[in-house]
């Protein structure tokens, strides 16, 4: 019985001594993907995950954990409630920010410790071939002197939503948000002539040349597989969407731990795995840390709260 | 695509055989999902070459639909939502001393339905996709009133019970981000249910679980097996005998998988009642009918398969597992869409030939180990429901990776269990909290594409057809049941 018990303090001292003087990460890294496995999100976060282990750019390795569930809430809750002691990461891009806005969760990107950002996908706005829009001026017309008949396939209260509503803000016409989920849905509502236009995401660009007529680029440049395409910016419209893929550690995680592992993620993004799978998911390496990454997310929150008002006009009753 | 089919049949049968035995074996498995597994699959296909990570994933897809029959004939328990059916008339003539000549025919059916559905995917799938993306909100909410209005069919002598059943599964499906307007609803400030009631907890609790106590508390007895029935459980002249239904069921199941959003379970709920409803004797449904067990497994396959199509043709997943196979394209850059028949025909191609390999190799695994399975009938009890247990709870901790969904689950068991006790059936609760949410978003969807009116329901030719079935349904329903009082009363 005492060495037993003996062993038992022994290992309990060990433990709670142990992980303050040696380097972290001593132990996996559970990584939180709040979406569902075969997704964006979950794919890019195994793409980093398994770069990170060839490499051996950490001790230990990241696990991804999927905790998919009310867009994004169920997983980031998990890392909100965690110890903030690095071994618990969240990766999500601007959905928290659209449900923090809408008032469905209680935080905001202030409750949790930004680590880094690491790519970017961006959107295009598209009609289908058939339509009679053949750019977005004749379209932004069409529902200025159409009350009402402008449909856009698209998810209410969601990151588009709010991309949307920042560019009827700008161009100061409205038109109706019909929900049919995400960009494969909008495409097969385009196709069924259900809706006019819709926001997809950058692989459709290719997959759907046949049937879709884009309209103009939501990232700040030209897409390089559609030179000819303008963005919404040089037509006017200081518009951009990208759906944008950071890192979150809990608050009062501490700064070294959060510098360790973004120093791993960044190292990652220059490793030929990953770059093969930006390319072949048509996103973009897009490295942000420290002050400038904390600036850029209350410049992003920010639009988010200003368009709020229009993103409720235009969900339905 | 004769390179397709030439790979295969030789370098990639050995990941069919691999795919369809662990598909079979988890879909088997109340608690572990073909969803599950396909997704724990997925980073491991990182190392493969993209037709073998396809072929891998494809064949698991097609042995889990067809494993969910095993635990549903055997034990009255769902291996997977798609099997709920084949419950209602495989258990009771397992029951009644013939599991194998049930799974024989359950088996036969996964076949068939899969066969033909294999066909139109080969044949018709540019066609019929393009015919799918027309259907829109207001068709699928009027189809999804047909449905419900079919439990009225499948609770039949309980009219008022089975109702009552449906009301709770609608009540169960309300909670959480409300589609429309995207504000949470119902969640009375709890935010463990932001996200609702997932269907693992929902439907591993109801009918897993809590037939799980129903056994603890009266052990079933099941009929000495008939002597002679495990050598011709698989009987090749049931083909010819229920063609029709194999017909009927293998059309609205391969439809209904080719519509995006509507799944497997949908299809079988369809095919089963429609079954019953022209049956020239519907009595025998729910004791174990041939019928039964034909409909509800040849259209869950036929689904199945019915799914690829918009994935290949347009690029579109109808469901979880489908949208894993996306994203595994997306990984193995083989670019899925519209495109893919014309990029890249050789991976359109693979699949295709996948599902049928996979097709033939699920019977070939499912003749051999059919007695055998049969015998598990006999097994203690004891031995088994402690496992089934461990899996349910495994399940319920997959789906968000929290407690709080083991929790619920545990709550459905005891809903699951009370109902048994009351006599309401589970299978309406069930059907309603699924097409619940299907019904109310296509309506919703369609009121905004329509601005608010409801009359396209009625000008739209399809939907317009969908609803007139639908009230002659509840007609029938009604009028059978009036005429059933009356002659007991009289």
């Amino acid at each position: 019985m005492r060495p037993s018990i003996f062993v038992l303090i022994l290992c309990a001292i060990s433990a709670a001594v142990a992980p303050a003087r040696a380097e972290f990460p001593v132990k996996p890294i559970k990584l939180i993907i709040p979406f569902g496995a075969g997704g964006g999100s979950d794919g890019f976060a195994r793409v980093i995950q398994a770069a990170i282990e060839k490499h051996e750019l950490l001790p230990m390795p990241l696990v991804v954990v999927n905790a998919d569930g009310a867009s994004g809430a169920v997983g980031t809750r998990q890392v909100l409630a965690a110890n903030p002691d690095g071994y618990t990461i969240l990766q999500i891009h601007q959905e928290m920010f659209a449900a923090s806005v809408s008032g469905r969760v209680e935080y905001g990107p202030d409750d949790l410790e930004p680590i880094i950002q690491a790519a970017r996908s961006c959107e295009f706005l598209a009609v289908h071939k058939s339509s009679s829009f053949a750019d977005l001026q004749q379209l932004l017309d069409y529902a200025k002197d159409n009350p009402g008949k402008l449909k856009q396939a698209g998810d209410i209260g969601s990151s588009s939503h709010f991309l949307s509503a920042k560019l009827m803000s700008l161009s100061g016409v409205r038109w109706a948000i019909v929900p049919t989920g995400g960009t494969s849905k909008r495409f097969a509502s385009l196709l069924g002539g259900f809706t006019d236009l819709a926001l997809m995401s950058s692989p459709w660009l290719e997959r759907g040349k046949n049937d879709l007529r884009p309209l103009a680029a939501l990232g700040e440049e030209r897409f390089p597989e559609a030179p000819d395409l303008p963005t919404a910016t040089e037509l006017g419209f200081d518009v951009s969407g990208c759906l944008i893929r950071r890192y979150w550690a809990p608050k009062g995680t501490p700064r070294e731990v959060v510098d360790t592992i973004a120093d791993a993620i960044e190292a990652a993004m220059t490793t030929d795995e990953v770059k093969a799978h930006l390319a072949n998911s048509r996103e973009e390496s897009s490295v942000l840390r420290g002050e400038k990454l904390k600036e850029a997310i209350s410049a992003e929150y920010q639009e988010y709260v200003e368009v709020l008002p229009l993103v409720k006009e235009t969900s339905g009753k | 695509m004769l390179s397709a089919y030439a790979h295969v049949f030789t370098d990639g049968l050995i990941w069919i055989i691999i795919g369809t035995s662990v598909g079979i074996f988890i879909g088997s498995i109340p608690g572990l999902s073909g969803a599950m597994v396909i997704s724990l699959a997925l980073p491991m296909t990182y190392f493969m070459s993209g037709d073998n990570a396809l072929l891998l994933m494809v064949s698991m897809y097609v042995g889990a639909t067809t494993g969910g029959l095993i635990s549903a004939t055997l034990m009255r328990m769902p291996g997977t939502e798609a099997a709920i059916m084949s419950t209602l008339d495989g258990y009771p003539m397992a029951a009644r001393g013939e599991p194998a000549r049930a799974l024989g025919l359950g088996v036969l059916a996964s076949f068939v339905g899969g066969m033909l559905a294999w066909l139109v995917l080969t044949l018709l799938s540019p066609q019929l996709s393009l015919v799918a993306v027309r259907f829109g909100p207001y068709e699928i909410f009027a189809m999804a009133v047909v449905a419900l209005t079919l439990i009225a069919a499948v609770s039949r002598g309980s009219l008022i019970n089975g109702l009552l059943a449906a009301i709770l599964g609608a009540i169960v499906s309300m909670p959480g981000i409300d589609p429309i307007n995207g504000a949470l609803r119902l969640t009375f400030g709890f935010h463990q249910i932001d996200n609702g009631f997932s269907l693992l907890p929902v439907l591993l609790g109801s009918l897993v679980l809590g037939q799980v106590l129903v056994d603890c508390g009266a052990p079933r007895q099941a009929t000495a097996p008939i002597a002679g029935q495990a050598r011709a459980a698989i009987r090749l002249s049931d083909m010819v005998r229920y063609r029709w239904t194999f017909i009927r069921s293998s059309a609205i199941g391969t439809w209904i998988g080719i519509l995006p959003g509507v799944g497997g379970m949908t299809a079988s709920i369809a095919s089963y009642s429609i079954e019953k409803a022209i049956s020239s004797s519907p009595e025998r449904f729910g004791k174990g009918a041939e019928e039964g067990i034909l409909a509800s497994e040849t259209a869950n396959n036929a689904g199945t398969i019915g799914a690829l199509v918009p994935l290949i043709t347009l690029g579109i997943p109808g469901s979880v597992i489908t949208a894993i196979l996306l994203g595994a394209m997306v990984v193995h850059n083989l670019n899925p869409g519209p495109l893919l028949f014309v990029e890249n025909p050789h991976i359109a191609y693979i699949i295709i030939a996948g599902a049928l390999a996979s097709n033939i190799a699920m019977f070939a695994i499912m003749w051999v180990s059919t007695p055998l399975l049969g015998r598990l009938m006999y097994v203690d009890k004891a031995y088994l429901l402690p496992p089934i247990i461990v899996f349910c709870f495994l399940g319920a901790l997959s789906v968000s990776n929290r407690l709080f969904d083991a929790g619920a689950m545990l709550a459905f068991a005891v809903l699951g269990y009370l109902m048994h006790k009351a006599r309401i059936p589970a299978g309406p609760f069930i059907i309603a909290y699924i097409l619940t949410p299907m019904a109310e978003t296509s309506l919703r969807s369609g009121l905004v594409i329509y601005e608010g009116s409801f009359l396209p329901l009625l000008t739209r030719p399809v939907s317009a057809v969908f609803l007139a079935i639908a009230v002659l349904s509840v007609v029938y329903s009604l009028a059978s049941e009036w005429r059933a009082y009356k002659r007991k009363a009289g």
